[in-house]
């Protein structure tokens, strides 16, 4: 899987544009995934700006199909404070629709570079227990299709998760050229303050993509 | 049934959204976003001009209160009274002191104290946003985003004021608070910043605060600037973090009806920033 996000947002200083590629492997009722993500062009510092890593189970229950999910996410958006995020996910599909819940574990510090700078003590972290996530989504065709288009609700990204209260909104799509390569488009809009009953723009970005199936 | 649920579900709809208390529309539309809000905050900054404070003694305090959501004036004004006798150098209203309707304005301006009695600074939280209540805001204490200084004999100090009503600095509020840190920040001992929105989740609410993103760009400023304190209020139940060369305190609400109503006061003392969350 490799994707592009371009985009604007009120921390990014202009447009920036990042890249990202990762790997899927699928065994028996496993999968096994990580990705990396860099930015090209950014305020911010570090070029390799996040990195993740996941496995999930696929199981059955009633004749219904779920899975579950571990993942780790590190992320280091302004080269001077990273975050680190350990999250669960339990999902199940629906022929048009997609549910995902689960809790996250987060942390946030300073990088070594910040302690160089500073030359002061930066390296206690804070942490966040049990953030809630969730991912609800609506697709036109049923999920097997060629291709299809939706929307959804989210907290979750691929190197962010947002808090409960910062629901982001997208719209996808994507087009099964063969058996083997998929082309995706996703337009991510970001807001703040919607919880806080006085919404505001946070920031936008599109999400061009392939996903290569190899068998 | 499901005539029901939706006749149900608008009944609810209209009532909150008929509540004096909350703003439920806000959710969806707002009138300023806060870019426009920050661009007359600097208008009304170049109208008033900087301001300072000169002490002939190097120890002071300053007092802060948040959360009041007049209506009620109970507890503001038993506040203000203990204020007045600590004799602080100012007073910061950290958001959320009324809730947005032009009758709570009125309520607000009738019960604080006379600017001579006790200077104080105001800054906008979410509810002052309520129901339009930015222009009222605006008409009657003008800017959300400014900085005020105190210099003492010996050294001076940077008190600096943000509006995150709409949990998020914006990109302009953004882009000026980091030129006034790398503008300035070295002409000064100690560097406070007061805002409404607490930074981060240290229990689980339905509040927001600043975006991951936002987030992780202000540790950054707090840090390589040496921000020494943040004081939000928000969350409503305090809360103190320390991160790198930052603490970040989040007061106790001071409305009426609540249990552990308090204000904030911070004691610069032979240079040194020490605090205390004062009950009622």
């Amino acid at each position: 899987m490799a994707f592009s996000d371009v985009g604007h947002s009120n921390v990014s200083d202009g447009m920036f544009l990042q890249s990202s590629v990762g790997v899927n492997y699928e065994f028996r009722q496993f999968a096994l995934e990580s990705g990396i993500r860099n930015d090209i062009i950014s305020n911010n510092k570090s070029f390799f700006s996040g990195f993740n890593l996941g496995l999930t189970h696929f199981f059955s229950y009633k004749q219904k199909k779920y899975d579950i999910k571990a993942f780790f996410i590190s992320t280091v958006l302004s080269g001077f404070v990273n975050e680190r995020n350990y999250s669960a996910l339990i999902a199940t599909h629906r022929e048009h629709f997609n549910f995902k819940i689960g809790t996250g574990f987060r942390s946030i510090g300073f990088t070594q570079h910040a302690i160089e700078t500073t030359q002061t003590n930066l390296e206690n972290r804070i942490f966040e227990i049990f953030n809630p996530l969730y991912h609800f989504s609506y697709s036109l065709n049923k999920i097997n299709k060629n291709w299809n288009v939706g929307v959804a609700v989210t907290n979750i990204d691929h190197f962010v998760i947002n808090q409960p209260t910062n629901p982001i909104t997208t719209a996808f799509g994507h087009y099964k050229i063969n058996d083997s390569v998929r082309l995706t488009a996703e337009m991510w809009y970001k807001t703040a303050g919607a919880f806080n009953l006085h919404v505001n723009y946070f920031g936008w970005f599109f999400r061009p993509g392939i996903i290569w199936e190899l068998k | 049934m499901k005539a029901g649920r939706i006749i149900l579900f608008a009944v609810l709809f209209l009532c909150f959204s008929a509540c004096n208390y909350a703003d439920l529309g806000g959710m969806f539309v707002v009138n300023e976003s806060v870019n426009e809000r920050f661009e007359q905050s600097i208008e009304a900054n170049n109208l008033k001009g900087d301001f300072g404070f000169v002490t002939n003694t190097d120890d002071y305090q300053i007092v802060v209160v948040g959360d009041v959501h007049i209506g009620g004036t109970k507890n503001f004004d038993k506040a203000i009274e203990q204020i007045k006798v600590l004799n602080p150098i100012a007073l910061v209203l950290d958001g959320d002191i009324c809730n947005g309707n032009g009758y709570d304005y009125d309520s607000l301006d009738q019960h604080l104290p006379e600017k001579a009695d006790l200077m104080y600074f105001m800054l906008a939280g979410n509810h002052e946003l309520y129901f339009g209540g930015w222009k009222e805001y605006y008409k009657r204490f003008g800017s959300s985003s400014y900085y005020f200084t105190v210099k003492t004999p010996t050294a001076n100090d940077f008190y600096i004021c943000l509006d995150t009503g709409s949990g998020t600095l914006g990109s302009k509020q953004l882009e000026w608070f980091k030129e006034l840190l790398q503008q300035k920040r070295t002409d000064f001992r100690r560097c406070i910043v007061f805002t409404h929105n607490n930074l981060y989740r240290k229990r689980h609410t339905m509040s927001t605060n600043p975006t991951n993103e936002e987030l992780l760009v202000l540790t950054e400023l707090f840090a390589k600037y040496k921000v020494d304190m943040v004081v939000t209020g928000h969350d409503h139940f305090k809360n103190v973090i320390k991160l790198g060369n930052t603490t970040h305190i989040t007061m106790n609400a001071l409305h009426d009806g609540f249990i552990y109503a308090g204000y904030f006061q911070i004691n610069i003392k032979e240079g040194q920033v020490s605090y205390e969350f004062v009950n009622l």
